[in-house]
């Protein structure tokens, strides 16, 4: 390829086909089988940012139609972005089910993304349509809760769980994308990446391209400063001495932090919220330390002054031990 | 070019053609059963022989009327609502649209249908079905034109501003229709009652797990599929909970893929089920120790925050007992609530988090005292939330109002209701200008009269 790919990382090496799909074995392996046979059920992908269902739901229409993917033709793809109200439904959609697909072609594909944002009237109109013209056009409706689907529409379908990406199958992705790119990540800077991706695929990729930015060599400080986290025991140390009761040490320690790794406030108040469920303080405590963090995160959101604040928070943390 | 055909979805392959190859649900008509099939049937071929007399008496009556004084003139008759529609009510996937097409197949007729898809305001709903249905001539009843039924699906789908005059028109459509009409719907719906008032309701059951179980294994026998044990379709089958197209469904995405059922995928094949929710709630208030314990089981469960927020608050009272508990319980949750206020109003969903600590661990965590009382604990539905203190008149009354001014409930009840019980209370004039608009019954005046 003579120009340059220029793609964010998550779109460049996002699985073309279900052969390039690692993780979601079992449900692969259904979704092939469906492929084979060219005969699908409708479907839907439920399970957390990341997991893979869009990239799936695409690397099966590709399959089903060997590369010739015509888009408005053979299938169409909504997302939250594309208006997806009643009236859409009632007609764009409608008609897309309703004509027949192209010759050669078994059926057409509608795949629904983040099919549980529209509204309950809109899945009302489309319950009736997925059946009628089953025929010519299978849906695929990806959702993060499945609950917000209503009963009718996920009786039509085969409900799919995604479940999140273990940190094996995060590590081997980072690894081909990293040898692809030309850039080194030590093992220090792998563990971070997987750690503040949370089992989400596409942000740990999103997060070694900023990284890659930065440099070509990664290491956990590039990851961390990145993510915008703090190395867990920094915090630790600032919180215990805090609830020891010394104010300005545990200031001078919060100051520290800033500066070297040019925090927010509120990524400061993110990285202390992230430490509260493993403190060795009681349940109560942990609550109350909760409603505290939430309370300063709302006041720097509305634009107060992040010294102030930050100050204001340590001392209220000092009092709560006390 | 054979091999490109698409084989259709098992859910449309087996779709019953015939009432004789269907497992007719069991239903229940005004407290009774009945016979689903025999009551369908009998229903059409009463409404053909009655609609017949009643077109020859009207042909009368118009020839009288044609003759006759002004003085003399009489109306036409109709057929009574009950014989004209009949709807039925029932969960998803248990065959209530199926049985219409079978009938319709086994009768010789052809079915009109309008569902969800369509939109049904006034117009359109007439343009769609007036035409066949109000046609007197006799050529309707020429031997080579089918008879039609028509069938008015998912009518719970039905929406305020976009279907707007649907109601009306179909009560129009049953009063004047050549054809019988039968509608068909998942739940009660409030602003459905004056159609529900009128026409004859049949509650259809799911179906049972043995019968469910019974066609299940004909299909799989049908596409020569024998990896699946006896136990696992039961175990589909109970998932499913009488939803037969759920259960086909499932039984193709276990079937594929490998010789044999994959069960670790089986257990991921779960709708959403009113079961799993209740098990979230109970083990959230019974069993967690630790906030940690209570985020991993928020983290888990497949339900979104606003889902699950309702839930543990319409339960708190159920699980506590304790004043000093309680005062904590709904503290924090009101704390919960008052985030959940500031990410909306900001859209800042950074404060997301401390709303899950408040309400999942901050309440269930309240629980200081151990409870005297034990023994099995019931979990309420949030769905009443808000209507549980409303009787069927008030019910009715907000929903005139809110049929001429579509504005929503509870700002009808705390700003729109007092002012028009003053209004329709200062005078016998006003009362009478208002129940007229709003078209009110005795019942719903007696609501705007203040004490």
């Amino acid at each position: 390829m003579s120009i340059v790919d220029r793609r964010p990382w998550v779109e460049k090496y996002r699985p073309r086909t279900l052969d390039d799909v690692v993780n979601q074995k079992g449900i692969i392996k259904r979704l092939k089988q469906f492929v084979k046979d060219t005969s699908m059920p409708h479907l839907i992908f439920a399970g957390p940012a990341g997991t893979g269902k869009t990239t799936s739901a695409l690397a099966m229409v590709r399959d089903i139609f060997k590369k010739e993917m015509l888009p408005n033709v053979n299938y169409l793809e909504l997302n939250a972005s594309d208006a997806r109200g009643i009236d859409v439904i009632r007609t764009y959609i409608k008609d897309f089910a309703k004509a027949r697909p192209p010759v050669n072609t078994p059926f057409k594909i509608l795949i629904l993304d983040e099919a549980d944002n529209m509204t309950a009237p809109a899945q009302q109109a489309l319950r009736r349509t997925m059946e009628k013209y089953t025929k010519n056009c299978r849906m695929i409706l990806i959702c993060n809760y499945s609950n917000k689907l209503i009963p009718p529409i996920q009786s039509r379908c085969v409900v799919f769980r995604f479940s999140s990406l273990n940190n094996d199958d995060i590590k081997e992705r980072i690894k081909l994308i990293a040898s692809n790119e030309q850039i080194k990540v030590n093992p220090g800077g792998l563990g971070a990446l997987v750690d503040v991706s949370r089992g989400d695929c596409r942000r740990a990729i999103n997060y070694l391209q900023s990284c890659a930015t930065i440099s070509k060599e990664i290491d956990q400080d590039i990851v961390l400063c990145i993510a915008g986290e703090v190395p867990p025991d920094k915090i630790k140390e600032m919180l215990t001495i805090a609830f020891e009761g010394q104010l300005s040490f545990a200031i001078k320690l919060l100051n520290d932090l800033i500066r070297n790794y040019g925090l927010s406030g509120r990524n400061i108040i993110k990285n202390i919220h992230r430490e509260v469920y493993d403190m060795a303080i009681s349940e109560d405590m942990k609550i109350e330390l909760s409603k505290i963090l939430a309370e300063f995160e709302y006041r720097l959101s509305q634009g107060a002054t992040e010294e102030i604040q930050l100050q204001a928070l340590l001392a209220k943390i000092v009092l709560l031990k006390g | 070019m054979a091999e490109t055909k698409a084989k259709l979805p098992w859910i449309e392959k087996y779709r019953p053609k015939s009432l004789k190859d269907m497992a007719i649900p069991s239903a229940k008509s005004s407290g009774h059963k009945v016979n689903l099939a025999e009551e369908l049937t009998n229903f059409v071929r009463n409404f053909f022989i009655e609609i017949k007399k009643i077109n020859e008496i009207n042909k009368e009556i118009r020839n009288h009327n044609r003759n006759a004084t002004e003085k003399d003139q009489k109306e036409e008759i109709r057929l009574s609502f009950e014989k004209s529609a009949i709807l039925l009510e029932g969960k998803p996937g248990i065959g209530k649209t199926s049985i219409v097409y079978a009938l319709a197949n086994d009768l010789n007729m052809d079915v009109i249908e309008t569902n969800a898809s369509d939109t049904r305001t006034r117009d359109a709903l007439e343009r769609k079905l007036n035409e066949t249905t109000k046609s007197r001539g006799i050529m309707d009843f020429a031997k080579e034109s089918r008879q039609k039924l028509i069938l008015i699906d998912e009518v719970d789908g039905i929406y305020g501003t976009k279907d707007r005059g649907a109601v009306p028109t179909i009560l129009n459509l049953i009063e004047t229709t050549q054809f019988p009409i039968i509608l068909c719907s998942n739940e009660f719906k409030q602003g459905l009652q004056s159609l529900y008032q009128k026409i004859k309701k049949v509650e259809v059951q799911p179906l049972s797990k043995l019968e469910a179980i019974k066609i299940a294994s004909r299909v799989l026998k049908n596409e020569k599929i024998s990896g699946i044990s006896s136990g696992e379709i039961e175990a589909i089958v109970e998932k499913n909970g009488g939803d037969l197209r759920a259960v086909i469904n499932d039984l193709q995405a276990i079937a594929k893929g490998s010789d044999f059922p994959d069960v670790v995928l089986l257990n991921n094949l779960h709708r959403d089920s009113i079961e799993e929710i209740f098990s979230l709630i109970r083990e959230l208030f019974q069993d967690v120790k630790t906030l940690k314990e209570a985020r991993n089981l928020t983290d888990r469960s497949d339900v979104d925050y606003n889902f699950l927020y309702k839930w543990v608050s319409e339960n708190l009272p159920s699980f506590m007992h304790v004043n000093s508990d309680l005062a904590n319980a709904w503290e924090n949750l009101s704390l919960a609530d008052e985030i959940f206020g500031r990410i909306r109003k900001n859209m800042y969903w950074g404060l997301l988090p401390y709303f899950y600590d408040l309400f999942a661990g901050g309440v269930t965590l309240s629980k200081k005292e151990s409870d005297s009382r034990k023994g099995f604990v019931r979990i309420k539905n949030p769905q009443y939330f808000s209507s549980t203190t409303l009787n069927s008149a008030e019910k009715s009354l907000l929903e005139k109002i809110n049929r001429k001014y579509n504005i929503p409930q509870d700002e009808l009840m705390q700003d729109f209701l007092p002012f028009l019980q003053v209004l329709s209370s200062s005078s016998r004039k006003h009362q009478k200008i208002i129940s007229d608009w709003f078209e009110l019954d005795t019942k719903e005046k007696k609501m705007l009269k203040s004490d």
